[in-house]
């Protein structure tokens, strides 16, 4: 502090003013970030070392709810199991649909903007709005699905009633989200230098060599950014999971948080809520950090001087 | 300021031909798969309740309960 301090009285008035400034005009964000962020989170990390039903005191119990509760809790494990499930299917689904989206409407065609607007639309829709739709669509009788379905005399599952097909079926509507992904990969496609591709045709590489040579590894950030965000907003379903199955058929897609909602709200164990909540951040965390560590393995910073 | 090598000054991202055709072909589609539940959410919400589970599928309710609008706007 004292050296903080110190170094403001020596700047400059200039620098000094310049400081001031850069304060002032991030402080909504910063008291915003500290009232309404920082400060809820530790006021959970407390409540998660109690059980309070939201209205009482909050008793303290101590590691309880991490080391007693949760490990014998089967519908903990339950809601892991499944999470990681989606994980494992939506992840590599959407990060190799949003890049095909994205390289389909990267060349400057006619109509390009009308697609990739069409392709972005699902993302901006609400999300209850986009779990409703589907709740139609993929309805027993009479959902769009299985009457398309029927037409090749195939009677279509139960979908989201269905305990062996929710899951799926939960899986098979995310490619409505695509979106996301793609206009991210868009982005990093319109950054590669043209010239690069010229010079390539001059050499003679054909597109499958281009593809493999320069769009992959010059898009390699873009796809690392990629992978950490659709892990982290994974981790994180729960609108889906609340309006159109709400964590049903028998537990069938009883995602992490849409438990963790039921534990705080519908049974008012906020302090093993809170409990659950924390050790998600310390899953997506070490998860983020062990991604992160491979980056040196096969992500490419065009520019980057190598010390290696 | 010089000028940056962007990729509008290189003709490799244009396409022709049968390429172009097969590119059109495939954005098609994929814009029908997009499309077609955004298409169902709006057409419902001009239905009458009996026609949104119909078999055969309702296209084109009719007529439109435009009523839909003014009920959910006056709740």
């Amino acid at each position: 502090m004292q050296k903080t301090k110190h170094k403001f009285k020596r700047m400059t008035p200039a620098r000094r003013r310049e400081a001031v400034a850069f304060y002032l005009t991030i402080s909504p964000w910063l008291i915003g970030f500290i009232l309404l962020t920082v400060g809820p989170m530790l006021y959970s990390l407390y409540i998660s070392f109690t059980n309070w039903d939201l209205f009482g005191t909050p008793m303290w119990v101590g590691l309880d709810n991490y080391v007693n509760e949760m490990p014998t809790d089967p519908r903990f494990w339950q809601s892991i199991k499944v999470t990681l499930i989606y994980t494992a299917a939506y992840v590599p689904l959407e990060m190799l649909g949003g890049l095909g989206l994205a390289l389909l409407v990267r060349n400057r065609i006619r109509g390009v903007r009308v697609f990739r607007t069409i392709f972005y639309l699902p993302t901006v829709l609400a999300g209850v709005a986009f779990a409703v739709v589907w709740l139609w669509m993929l309805n027993p009788r009479g959902g769009l699905i299985n009457l398309a379905l029927e037409q090749f005399g195939i009677i279509g599952p139960r979908w989201l009633l269905d305990p062996d097909w929710a899951l799926g079926a939960l899986i098979l509507m995310s490619f409505w989200g695509w979106g996301r992904a793609m206009i991210i990969y868009l982005a990093g496609l319109q950054a590669i230098p043209g010239t690069l591709y010229e010079s390539a045709s001059l050499d003679g590489a054909n597109t499958w060599n281009k593809f493999w040579h320069i769009t992959i590894p010059m898009l390699s950030p873009t796809i690392f950014f990629n992978l950490i965000l659709s892990i982290i907003n994974t981790f994180q379903t729960f609108t889906n999971a609340f309006v159109a199955t709400d964590g049903g058929p028998l537990d069938a897609t009883l995602f992490f948080v849409l438990y963790l909602y039921k534990q705080a709200f519908n049974f008012r164990n906020m302090g093993y809520a809170s409990a659950l909540a924390w050790v998600l951040f310390l899953i997506v965390l070490l998860l983020t950090l062990l991604i992160f560590r491979t980056q040196r393995f096969w992500v490419y910073y065009a520019g980057e001087i190598s010390d290696e | 300021m010089s000028k940056r090598p962007e990729e509008q000054d290189v003709p490799v991202m244009q396409l022709h031909g049968v390429r172009l055709v097969i590119r059109y072909l495939l954005l098609g589609f994929a814009a029908l798969l997009f499309l077609m539940p955004l298409y169902w959410m709006i057409a419902s919400s001009v239905k009458p309740e009996y026609q949104i589970f119909a078999n055969p599928p309702v296209w084109w309710p009719n007529p439109p309960q435009w009523n839909n609008y003014r009920e959910a706007l006056t709740v």
